[in-house]
């Protein structure tokens, strides 16, 4: 049965599981998450670290370490073209798969280094990837490739074509892997912290650049970042991940106005703004991500919550709807209560 | 934050430190990395002072030359100048031998970013918060092993953890334990080189109000070295701005934030991402990246990047300008309308 | 984290290890109670009974002066673990020291102690070995000393390389800034955080260190006969080849064995303390 896809949607998780799998031990890392990205969207996984974020990206990508990391369950739905994959039951070292890695989904890192080759120049680096996606002559993926760095705001492109990648900035190498990323007009792009490695006036050139490329090039993003203040510039909708699991879900002002998990509010109110008063009491979340409930069933994040009470020590709660577009997963939000 | 700009508790004085590197054939060329250049500042007794930068300003290195880890080409640190049993001007510490540095490191400490880099494996952590007591011999603490537990305790640690090795602990807690040590001596002064900065966001806060609490409790001085604009805003009572080795602007934490003086303090807090949706920038605040150190552009170092850069700033270094008490920039333009 | 099983405890989990650590058992402990063994003299000639094959009187049959094989193997075992064991434990000390002394301090040490290494390393162990035994003259503690110059310049190359990796992590810089003196800073810091490295080496090396006093004792610069040696019992046999083989076939296969145990064990080692184990 080929898998269907709501037409305005260009990537769809449904229940995905991933876990640590050692003989016959499994450990979840993903806990069943689901969400989904519409064409031209940008969508962001935020967690800390160890909340399963990167790991959902690397396994949309099929760049999943197997083993130990396998897919254990749920499906991720891609369109690419008219088609759509299940990329849950793709083979990531098969044909099909890599046909669609680079074409229909790319990926951009936090460290540009780890996807550039040293030995070979920027420029080739790029043509070789439209060369073997699109089939241009060698000239037309030149002109492509050069028009791909302008448009990624690079200053003279004819002189960065013709240099190795350790002879640029980290700022200046992580714009060429996006115009790597976007060589061949991927529907999708997924970005791991991309700019997590960078200096803050050139995070503030790079998600500019994101962001226009993705309004202009019709491109859906999944961005991962742990920091909120990223997330508010570049989401339209947002997830908020707590140990493998989205624990809260809306548009962006949704989650920044009106949070509602509790996690979404320690967060938020313990992270220090250039506009927080100096000297005010920013409330941390108390524990730390080790901080396990004693009963298993129980709301993972009960022994952290200021607001927990017997319900969440008993039973892990469901994602409820707060209104059509915004979910949380807390009994704070069955009906009834205050 | 009662601080009294008459009782300087370490005075910076045009301070440079260079860094040969080689570079060329078979490295024979010689050249110099000016890290930190022509850089003044004085810290007053019991205030946090907040220094900012991005990588690569020099930030690091200053921290580092305070703790007498890196020789200073020119300039000097007076520490304590006033008290005249050190010297005439305190003790510099530019010119100190290793005996005064031996009496120095009682007073003068570091927790280091890196909080798996700055604890060594095979060392337990108890032995790790000792360390410095015992190096002080038995004069200095008759029980090493006693005040170690005591100190554990101090940061929220426990006796337990005391026969423990650093892998055992987390990132928040691996820099509570960096912290026991660096208090361990009773130091006046503690230097937090980016303590804070590769730790999860809810962890952040935490360390943040331990060092708080720290502060009032045993009266230090807290030089806060961070890339972070956020952090530095919620715990400093001044804020000292750096740019490629050299000090851009100095001030109280409110006014630097409320009205900067220096372009590139302006570039910074355009750049630094705001938790709120509503506030995205239409185009990106920066331009430019870092030059070399080892070739700085002439005039003010910070003209190439600069919308208000003028023929004097190619060509003129800016003095430090006193645009109201307490509060310098090292700009031609300070009086520029923003 | 804490679920992890002990270096120990890994270590003794696989297979080769074992087979490793009881085959060096066994040759130590023949070597050491060899007196107390029922064998017969290794010096004592029999005049009528050379080149016997083996037989349940002697099973590793005898040799050209009617000496017992295999009471000279096991003897010649003592001889041989004695050099290769004191002269890699010697270089491993003496090498480990400059080579952190070079990788820390760097500057004129570095410089010094680091020419004079690579410049021993230059030349193949065994042709160095020739080269001091020339100048020393033969004898076991000369072996000794030779052995031990040959294998020290590898271990600094190792120990400065690690020093080096080792002394730009922080908790070397913490340790400068609360002014420990250097020899805390080796002995606490820098030793313990290179020495499972090392020790592999020198582990793995211990078979290097069998072969060239083998290959001396083979040449006839080593240690002098009568003393068996491996080594000098391969020489002697190796004119016996074709109508005795077990002379020679005896000690080469007692060294090949040997370097087998001494390389099983190093290469686990080097598994369970790989840095990719660590969490």
């Amino acid at each position: 049965m080929t898998p269907t896809l709501h037409e305005d949607l260009q990537l769809q998780v449904r229940d995905l599981e991933i876990a640590v799998v050692s003989g016959a031990e499994r450990k979840p890392v993903v806990k069943g998450i689901s969400f989904d990205i519409r064409r031209n969207e940008t969508v962001c996984l935020v967690g800390e670290s160890g909340c399963g974020k990167s790991v959902t990206a690397l396994a949309v990508m099929g760049l999943l370490q197997t083993p130990p990391m396998r897919i254990v369950g749920g499906e991720i739905l891609l369109r690419a073209g008219e088609e759509v994959f299940d990329l849950a039951r793709l083979d990531p070292r098969g044909r099909a798969f890599r046909r669609l890695r680079g074409a229909a989904v790319s990926m951009i890192f936090q460290e540009p280094m780890t996807s550039l080759n040293p030995v070979h120049r920027n420029g080739a680096q790029i043509v070789e990837v439209i060369r073997r996606h699109t089939g241009l002559g060698r000239r037309a993926a030149w002109q492509r490739m050069l028009e791909m760095l302008r448009l990624v705001g690079i200053p003279s492109p004819e002189v960065r074509a013709r240099q190795y990648p350790h002879e640029l900035s980290g700022g200046m190498r992580q714009r060429v892997m996006i115009a790597l990323a976007l060589a061949c007009r991927p529907g999708l792009l997924l970005a791991d912290e991309p700019t997590t490695a960078l200096d803050v006036t050139t995070q503030a050139q790079i998600l500019t650049q994101i962001r226009e490329l993705s309004r202009s090039s019709r491109t859906s993003t999944l961005f991962i970042t742990h920091d909120l203040g990223v997330v508010a510039q570049i989401a339209d909708r947002v997830h908020v991940m707590y140990l493998g699991e989205v624990v809260e879900s809306g548009p962006v002002r949704e989650i920044f106005h009106r949070p509602r998990h509790p996690y979404t509010r320690g967060l938020l109110a313990s992270v220090p703004s250039i506009e927080s008063e100096p000297f005010s009491r920013l409330t941390p979340i108390r524990g730390t991500v080790a901080d396990l409930p004693e009963n298993p069933a129980a709301c993972p994040f009960e022994p952290r919550c200021e607001s927990g009470f017997g319900l969440c020590r008993g039973r892990t709660p469901p994602l409820f709807e707060v209104s059509t577009s915004h979910r949380s997963k807390c009994w704070l939000e069955q009906e009834g209560r205050p | 934050m009662s601080t009294t700009a008459s009782d300087p508790v370490l005075e910076i004085d045009r301070l440079s430190v260079r860094f040969p590197v080689k570079h060329g054939l078979f490295g024979l060329g010689r050249r110099e990395v000016h890290a930190v250049e022509d850089f003044s500042l004085t810290i007053r007794r019991g205030e946090t002072i907040g220094i900012v930068g991005e990588s690569g300003c020099g930030k690091s290195t200053l921290a580092r030359t305070i703790m007498g880890l890196n020789t200073p080409a020119a300039g000097s640190l007076r520490f304590r100048p006033q008290d005249r049993s050190l010297g005439p001007e305190g003790l510099d510490l530019a010119k100190a031998s290793s005996a005064d540095w031996k009496k120095v490191r009682r007073k003068v400490q570091i927790v280091f970013q890196d909080p798996f880099s700055s604890l060594s494996p095979k060392q337990k952590v108890g032995s790790i918060v000792a360390e410095p007591l015992i190096v002080q011999g038995p004069s200095f603490c008759r029980d090493p092993q006693a005040r170690a537990v005591d100190l554990l305790e101090r940061v929220g640690l426990s006796r337990r953890d005391f026969d423990r090795y650093p892998h055992e602990f987390s990132g928040g807690q691996r820099q509570r334990i960096m912290i026991a040590r660096a208090i361990a001596l009773d130091p006046e002064v503690l230097i937090a080189d980016e303590a804070v900065s590769a730790l999860d966001v809810s962890i952040r806060l935490q360390i943040i109000t331990l060092l708080d609490e720290l502060k009032e409790v045993l009266g230090l001085t807290l030089i806060f070295i961070s890339h972070d604009l956020g952090v530095v805003r919620v715990v400093s009572d001044r804020i000292a701005i750096m740019y490629l080795g050299r000090l851009a602007e100095v001030g109280a934490n409110r006014e630097v934030f409320a009205a900067p003086r220096h372009p590139y303090t302006r570039m910074l807090l355009a750049s630094t991402p705001i938790p709120d949706p509503d506030r995205r920038p239409a185009e990106a605040p920066a331009f430019g990246e870092l030059p070399s150190p080892i070739d700085p552009p002439p005039g003010c170092v910070f003209h190439p990047r600069c919308g208000l850069a003028d023929a004097t700033c190619r060509q003129i270094v800016p003095p430090p300008v006193e645009v109201a008490p307490g509060h310098r920039a090292r700009c031609h333009h300070t009086g520029a309308a923003v | 984290m804490s679920g992890r099983r002990s270096g120990g405890a890994r270590l003794l989990a696989s297979p080769s290890a074992l087979i490793g650590l009881a085959g060096i058992a066994a040759i130590v402990l023949l070597a050491a109670l060899a007196p107390l063994l029922p064998l017969s003299d290794p010096l004592a000639q029999q005049p009528y009974g050379t080149l016997a094959g083996p037989s349940l009187a002697s099973w590793l049959g005898t040799d050209n002066q009617g000496r017992d094989v295999l009471s000279r193997v096991i003897f010649g075992a003592q001889t041989s673990l004695l050099i290769s064991l004191v002269s890699i434990g010697l270089a491993m000390v003496l090498g480990t020291l400059l080579g952190v002394v070079a990788g820390y301090y760097r500057g004129y040490a570095e410089v010094a102690i680091m020419r004079v290494a690579d410049s021993l390393m230059a030349f193949p162990s065994l042709i160095l070995g020739v080269a001091i035994m020339a100048i020393l003259g033969s004898g076991t503690e000369k072996v000794i000393l030779c052995l031990t110059i040959v294998m020290t310049p590898r271990f600094v190359r190792i120990a400065y390389g690690s020093a080096m990796a080792v002394r730009v992590k922080e908790y070397i810089e913490a340790a400068q800034a609360v002014s420990a003196p250097f020899h805390r800073i080796l002995a606490v810091h820098i030793v313990p955080n290179i020495f499972s490295e090392i020790l592999v080496v020198a582990i793995l090396w211990i078979g290097t260190a069998i072969q060239v006093e083998a290959s001396l004792s083979f040449i006839g610069i080593g240690v002098s006969p009568p003393t068996p040696t491996w080594g000098n019992m391969i020489k002697s046999g190796l004119d016996y080849l074709p109508i005795a083989p077990w002379m020679a076939l005896a000690p080469s296969a007692a060294i090949f064995l040997t370097i087998v145990f001494f390389n099983l064990v190093g290469d686990s080692i080097r598994d369970v303390v790989d840095p990719r184990h660590y969490g």
